[in-house]
């Protein structure tokens, strides 16, 4: 009943979202789905993603919009008939195979038991963070070099626009007053990875929230430029050095032998949680 | 004694990237790791023909489907020697040209240029399916930004356009992926050739991975973004992109077709589908072209015509599977001559800009008497395009010809060869101008000497590596 | 339950492609994207309750964080350079 209704609710929010006219309106409607689906990734026990949709899906990526639908006037045109005819001959096409693919799902084990049973061996107690860490640990440095390469790359762009912030004395001392805890709090998060719900995806976003409202309330970290880069670059350069490290000593590139495992997770955790903050607070600013 | 591994053509790259960000000796820099990936990229090379099985290696030890394998074999070899040689020449003309243009930009692009030759090598060398999701998307990303590089309006829409192009194919593929998964369980490209034999349901997988693999290339419906992001930022820049960055999907495509999905009638008419598409990019795409008044956006409807082939030949990958080292090869030897000559040209032509400061083909004449090099670069490089006796480009289209006379596909290989007619249409404009000997105006400004040869010796390779392709092929041809 | 997750996954998909080419805004194509991708992601988490073993399948979770990550940043860059493109044509 409470999958059904969080369901249609999260349906309509989408439909409202893309539906509107005002491009303000759609922002707000596209905040409340995502936090509508961290409630649903709940729901199908995947606490993980919901603490990271909540934060990165919902709240940045709202931010981040909110802040674009201030920066831009631009107008909603509407579309052809014919564009909308196609559009819909489209989508209802890839509708029709989708639902056959349906019916040819079933119930199975998939990856899931071989997980449990090494999980062991992997350094953490964590399922999903012996996934991203260790057994697609991979993956993970990619995925590290996409979101630094991504704000780097808005960074190169050179664009000077003063970041809008909100001139409250309230939020100001809030904001000051929260930082400290936020930041004791995501690196509790980030340190619970290892056993349980957690990590340091999690902790990062949670921290770069901290930071934004920070932000938002029209004021820098004390922090030196250059430190900031550094911040910025230590989750890959972290990361990639361990994993060179370990092919150099022949373990082979990023395998962790198992007495060594826990604490270079850990390591590569710390470096990871740091950069996302302050890869995230940059996305957010839109400059150093 | 160290040990090679397959993650050194990963890590190196990534830290050449950070390096050469934070250091204030970036050239230096620049140009040490280029040579040493590069190094590596030819110890790859050398190691396929060396040995004749595959090299596998699980990385952190867990093998599929737990864990992710890297796959060095012949093909993903030959290619790792294409991206390092391309990336070298592109690398010693980038530090000419940030030199004397583009100052601002040339603080970044080293960044950007290691970050893409990472995910290249991750790309050529990963056999999970997600893991090249992420590849994808490292590459696809880097492409965006270098496009966006010069920062005025023409080039930021251009990367805008195929920004959001690129991630609806990247969602397209994840759910491709998705669906994959959810009916198998796997998600290494070696577990699931085997679970997919006497299966039907990957067919419904088969279509949204399609889709994103053709917007990807820039298979004909979805063309339109590549002329203008190709031809708007920096010459260096186009030419990654035209030459290296379109070619991964392509290349999962054959990988697919050849080595996971088993043999289905609905394939089959994919295929012809896929073929129609291809012989409708080769045309539209070089109609366009021949029509094109500036350098730049001919070279990129150049490129969509050049990609066209490697789906036209789709049937061929379907019932070729007797012949598969020929196959590898005819597409290996179309996608390496393409690679070198198409970045020759688009050098060449950031050589012709530089000198005359427009890109339209009339500001380039005589450029044979003035600019020797500049021009022996794009007599070859456009040799290699139509494919001339002797260059790479013949033996690949020889190559296919052979098979597709074999396989009975006799239209494919005469659309091919039609093709190639077109592709001499555009190309001699360009040869025209340089001979130019009564021009109104003598553009002789001299261009820096690195930027003028390495554009020449790229050209010269693409062209004269068709006299040693046994060597080249030598190492898809032992598997 | 799980059949109502994944056709409600497929739904977003549809409609939010739907808009993605009829949208001839920006910031609605941005939008429609990011929804699009939660579908899929929601493909992906169903299809990790969808098995024997007591608690759901972990690879499909870290699969989809990696996902999540991948698609903030390309929104980032997205917003950075819509903004970019206002500023060039005020």
């Amino acid at each position: 009943m409470l999958d059904l209704a969080l369901g249609l609710m999260l349906f309509v929010s989408a439909l409202l979202s893309l539906h509107s006219k005002d491009t303000m309106k759609s922002g707000v409607f596209f905040i409340i789905f995502g936090f509508l689906s961290g409630l649903i990734w709940v729901r199908l026990e995947a606490p993980d993603v919901a603490l990271v949709e909540i934060i990165l899906g919902s709240a940045i990526t709202g931010l981040l919009i909110f802040k674009l639908v201030k920066g831009s006037k631009q107008k909603d045109l509407k579309a052809f008939t014919f564009t909308r005819l196609w559009a819909g001959f489209i989508s209802f096409l890839i509708l029709i195979f989708m639902l056959f693919h349906l019916t040819t799902i079933e119930r199975q084990d998939r990856i899931a038991s071989l997980v449990f049973e090494n999980l062991h061996k992997s350094g953490v107690d964590s399922a999903v963070n012996a996934v991203l860490l260790n057994f697609r640990g991979y993956d993970t440095l990619l995925e590290v070099g996409v979101i630094t390469l991504a704000i780097f790359g808005l960074l190169s762009l050179g664009l000077k626009r003063e970041a809008y912030y909100w001139d409250n004395p309230l939020l100001k001392g809030f904001s000051r007053l929260l930082l400290p805890f936020i930041v004791f709090f995501s690196l509790y998060i980030t340190y619970l990875g290892t056993f349980s719900v957690g990590g340091a995806f999690q902790g990062g976003a949670l921290l770069a929230g901290g930071l934004v409202i920070f932000a938002l309330a029209g004021q820098a970290l004390p922090l030196k430029a250059s430190i900031i880069y550094i911040f910025m670059m230590a989750g890959l350069g972290v990361f990639s050095l361990i994993g060179l490290l370990y092919a150099l000593l022949g373990y082979g590139f990023l395998t962790y032998p198992l007495e060594l495992s826990t604490i270079s997770i850990m390591i590569i955790e710390l470096s990871i949680w740091i950069s996302t903050a302050f890869l995230l607070y940059t996305a957010y600013r839109g400059k150093l | 004694m160290i040990s090679f591994d397959l993650g050194y053509l990963i890590v190196l790259p990534l830290l050449a990237s950070i390096f050469s960000l934070i250091s204030p000796i970036r050239v230096y820099i620049a140009l040490a790791f280029s040579l040493l990936s590069f190094l590596l990229s030819v110890y790859s090379f050398l190691y396929t023909l060396r040995d004749n099985t595959p090299l596998y290696q699980w990385i952190g030890g867990w093998t599929p489907p737990l864990g992710i394998g890297l796959r060095l074999d012949g093909l993903s070899g030959f290619f790792l020697l294409m991206i390092g040689i391309v990336s070298l020449f592109v690398a010693l003309y980038s530090i000419s040209f940030f030199n004397v243009e583009y100052k601002r930009q040339g603080r970044f692009f080293w960044f950007f240029f290691f970050f893409l030759w990472a995910g290249l090598n991750a790309f050529f060398l990963s056999e999970d399916l997600f893991n090249l999701y992420v590849a994808l998307e490292v590459l696809s990303l880097t492409a965006v930004i270098l496009v966006a590089l010069p920062g005025y309006k023409k080039a930021i829409k251009a990367s805008l356009n195929y920004l959001f192009l690129s991630i609806l194919a990247s969602m397209f593929y994840l759910l491709g992926i998705a669906m994959l998964y959810a009916n198998y369980g796997v998600l290494s490209m070696s577990l699931l050739s085997q679970k997919l034999s006497d299966t039907q349901e990957f067919i419904y997988a088969l279509f949204p991975i399609t889709i994103a693999l053709a917007i990807k290339s820039a298979l004909l419906p979805f063309h339109f973004w590549l002329p203008p992001a190709h031809s708007s930022t920096v010459a260096p820049a186009s030419a990654l992109l035209s030459s290296l960055v379109i070619k991964p999907p392509a290349y999962l495509m054959l990988r697919l077709w050849m080595e996971v999905l088993p043999k289905d009638k609905s394939l089959e008419y994919l295929s012809i589908v896929l073929s129609i598409m291809g012989a409708l990019a080769i045309f539209i795409g070089s109609y366009y072209a021949i029509r094109q008044k500036t350098i730049k956006r001919l070279l990129a409807y150049s490129t969509v015509a050049q990609m066209g082939y490697l789906f036209l030949m789709a049937p061929i990958y379907y019932h070729g599977g007797m012949l598969k080292e020929a196959v590898f090869q005819a597409f290996a030897l179309q996608v390496f001559s393409h690679a070198l000559a198409k970045a020759s040209m688009f050098l060449s032509s950031g050589n012709a800009i530089y000198v005359a400061k427009r890109d339209e083909l009339s500001y380039m004449p005589g450029f044979a008497h003035s600019h020797p090099f500049t021009f022996f670069a794009l007599f070859f490089s456009g040799a290699t395009l139509i494919g001339l006796p002797l260059s790479a480009g013949f033996v690949a289209k020889f190559l296919f010809l052979e098979l597709s006379i074999k396989l009975g596909f006799f239209l494919h290989g005469g659309i091919m060869l039609l093709g190639s007619l077109l592709a001499s249409l555009y190309v001699y404009p360009i040869w025209k101008e340089c001979f130019s000997s009564h021009p109104t105006k003598f553009y002789d400004k001299p261009i820096p000497q690195l930027m003028e040869i390495s554009a020449f010796l790229l050209g010269f390779l693409a062209f004269s590596s068709g006299m040693i392709t046994g060597f080249l092929l030598e190492g898809i041809a032992r598997r | 339950m799980i059949w109502f997750y994944y056709i409600l996954a497929i739904l977003l998909v549809i409609i939010s492609l739907y808009h993605f080419i009829v949208a001839r805004n920006y910031v609605k194509r941005l939008i429609a994207l990011n929804i699009l991708g939660s579908g899929v992601f929601l493909f992906f988490i169903t299809t990790a309750k969808n098995t024997n073993t007591e608690s759901p399948d972990p690879v499909p979770h870290a699969l989809v964080l990696t996902g999540i990550v991948v698609a903030v940043s390309a929104t980032a860059i997205a917003v950075s350079l819509i903004l970019h493109l206002n500023k060039e044509e005020e």
